[in-house]
């Protein structure tokens, strides 16, 4: 299942910039690591002591649920001290690429 | 006799509240002992010591005028560059971030203000917290104060580094799935990571937000209580901290037999595990014995599950975390003008360093719509029917005992290069961050070559008391806070 992952496509989607050079070695080693995630196909209910996940029974009460107690925001006390020192500025707006 | 820079900070904190010496002959002490001795170790990314002077100054002000000074008073903290300062760079050793200073404190850091505590500087670490060595830094690798050679463990290696070669006395990290342990087994200090939600993560930098918890690293268990008590607590600039409010306390061993601790051993862990690293934990195991404690031989079966469970869970999350990362909001100078989104995004993005490069691209694979039953939603299952082993498992046992890392430390570079035999080293310390519980790594003794063995514990959730009483008895009967490097 690990075998020839598209690592380009990937690359694109997660918007990262690998020199092709790099490729074949980040190649293998995704490859190497979903291998070893593959391990969790292996993963049957009778491996644990515990009941599957369908039978688990939740342990909090609900009946004992905890207040809604209001609290001043935080944005509104703190939200001035707030000084973002903010690269890439012009004209007081920040700047961006073309979209 | 012993320097000031020796001395745990509970002795030093009581001779600067007395007047015996003032917090500012202390912090010029520290910051002297710091220059002279990380140029071998490399445990600062950056230093505060103007500040630190300053603040020390005025502690001194305080308790000459007899105003209280708290817990903490005069005594220097190193801060993980993952955990925001106000006005401090915080890199979290990521080119990435090379240039951010942060606009306000982290929670902890807050607190550990209020309580007198003052901020010496920022401390290496692996790139966002990725990382079992704390070789993948932008700032170059930490070395491990018993042997230069060696790694220091990560990913908080530079707290447990800076404390171990008695640079300060008590830091911060956080631990995702070990970054607080295994620095801490590697350097022969104490780390503990407490219970998700009963420390606040406001203002650490997100790299996996279910798994990580912030935690202390001291040199002696009576150091580690005062900061652990400091940060914990509610807060609520973060929803996941409980509202309770746990107070823990270093008991006197009589105490402490009396509650009599039924220990459970996880015996096939420590029989796969190097063998002076077996022996050592085996030792461990006859010394709590010898105290009185029930020991029993127990396992966890779906240990075999933990490794590809957290690994695709912490990846996912990354990749989550990670993609905030554009150069816009945060970022280094380079003007965005002229560039389409895209290629803009991307080539800011390849500041990033490989690791970090490769867990996103495997945390973006999980996730994605064809892959996503496969692993992600198996591994939460799984993550779920492993908290619930555990729970079986509190209800027989106070502590499980098993050994921090399954090697001794090695040599820098050994295994930068083989993800799987790296990723491998944390197999028995993410099962408490998958579980959400707490557990702690006390020094258990040196190898025959003088190499640090760390011991773990694990306690159920919120029962960091226990893990601190059994923390109390080792400590008691090996003394291992005199175990110093040579630096």
């Amino acid at each position: 299942m690990a075998k020839g992952i598209d690592i380009i496509k990937l690359c694109n989607m997660t918007k990262l910039e690998i020199p092709e050079q790099n490729i074949p070695e980040i190649s293998r080693k995704v490859e190497e690591v979903l291998l070893m995630f593959d391990k969790l196909d292996e993963f049957t209910t009778e491996d644990s002591t515990v009941p599957s996940i369908e039978d688990l029974k939740f342990e909090m009460a609900f009946e004992n649920l905890r207040d809604d107690e209001p609290r001043p925001t935080v944005e509104s006390s703190e939200g001035p001290q707030l000084k973002f020192k903010l690269k890439n500025i012009k004209d007081g707006f920040i700047l961006g690429p073309r979209i | 006799m012993k320097s000031l820079y020796e001395l745990p900070a509970f002795v030093v904190s009581r001779k600067i509240k007395e007047q015996e010496i003032t917090a500012e002959e202390y912090i010029s002490i520290i910051i002297e002992r710091i220059k002279k001795v990380d140029d071998k170790i490399n445990s600062f990314i950056s230093h505060n010591f103007e500040s630190a002077l300053i603040r020390s100054r005025a502690i001194d002000k305080k308790i000459k005028e007899g105003i209280n000074t708290g817990l903490l008073a005069g005594i220097p903290v190193g801060i993980k560059d993952n955990i925001s300062v106000k006005g401090l760079k915080n890199t979290c050793a990521s080119r990435m971030l090379a240039e951010y200073v942060s606009p306000y404190n982290a929670t902890v850091v807050s607190k550990i203000e209020e309580q007198g505590g003052i901020i010496i500087g920022k401390l290496n670490m692996d790139e966002f917290g990725m990382g079992t060595t704390s070789e993948y830094s932008s700032h170059g690798p930490v070395r491990n104060p018993w042997n230069l050679d060696y790694v220091a463990g990560g990913s908080s290696g530079g707290s447990a580094a800076a404390v171990a070669s008695s640079q300060i006395p008590l830091s911060l990290g956080s631990d995702t799935g070990g970054s607080i342990r295994c620095p801490s087994s590697f350097c022969s200090v104490i780390g503990i990571k407490p219970t998700y939600g009963s420390v606040s993560r406001n203002g650490l930098i997100s790299y996996s937000n279910s798994l990580e918890q912030i935690g202390p690293i001291a040199r002696t268990i009576y150091d580690l209580v005062p900061l652990l008590n400091t940060i914990s607590g509610d807060d609520p600039k973060d929803n996941t901290t409980v509202h309770k409010k746990y107070e823990y306390q270093t008991n006197n061993v009589d105490n402490i037999l009396k509650k009599k601790y039924r220990i459970g051993v996880l015996n096939e862990l420590i029989d796969d595990s190097e063998t002076e690293v077996g022996k050592n934990t085996r030792k461990k195991v006859k010394q709590l014995e010898n105290y009185g404690c029930e020991v029993e031989d127990t396992r966890i079966p779906l240990s075999n599950y933990a490794l590809a469970s957290y690994y695709v869970i912490a990846t996912a999350e990354a990749s989550s975390n990670l993609s905030r990362y554009d150069n816009l909001r945060y970022g280094y100078e380079g003007s965005p003008e002229g560039y389409e989104w895209n290629s803009y995004f991307s080539e800011s993005r390849s500041k990033f360093g490989d690791e970090v490069k490769l867990r996103i691209l495997l945390g973006s694979y999980v996730l994605s719509a064809g892959y996503y039953g496969k692993y992600y939603a198996k591994a939460q299952k799984i993550r779920s029917m492993i908290k619930r082993e555990f729970d079986i498992l509190f209800n027989k046992y106070d502590i499980l005992l098993l050994p921090t890392m399954p090697v001794l430390p090695f040599k820098l570079g050994e295994k930068t290069l083989q993800p799987i035999e790296h990723y491998n080293l944390d197999v028995y310390t993410i099962l408490a961050n998958l579980a959400g519980i707490p557990a702690i790594s006390i020094p258990g003794g040196l190898s025959e070559k003088g190499f640090p063995i760390g011991v773990q514990l694990i306690a159920n959730a919120f029962n960091e008391q226990k893990l601190i009483d059994a923390g109390v008895l080792l400590e008691n009967v090996d003394g291992f806070e005199t175990w110093i490097p040579k630096i």
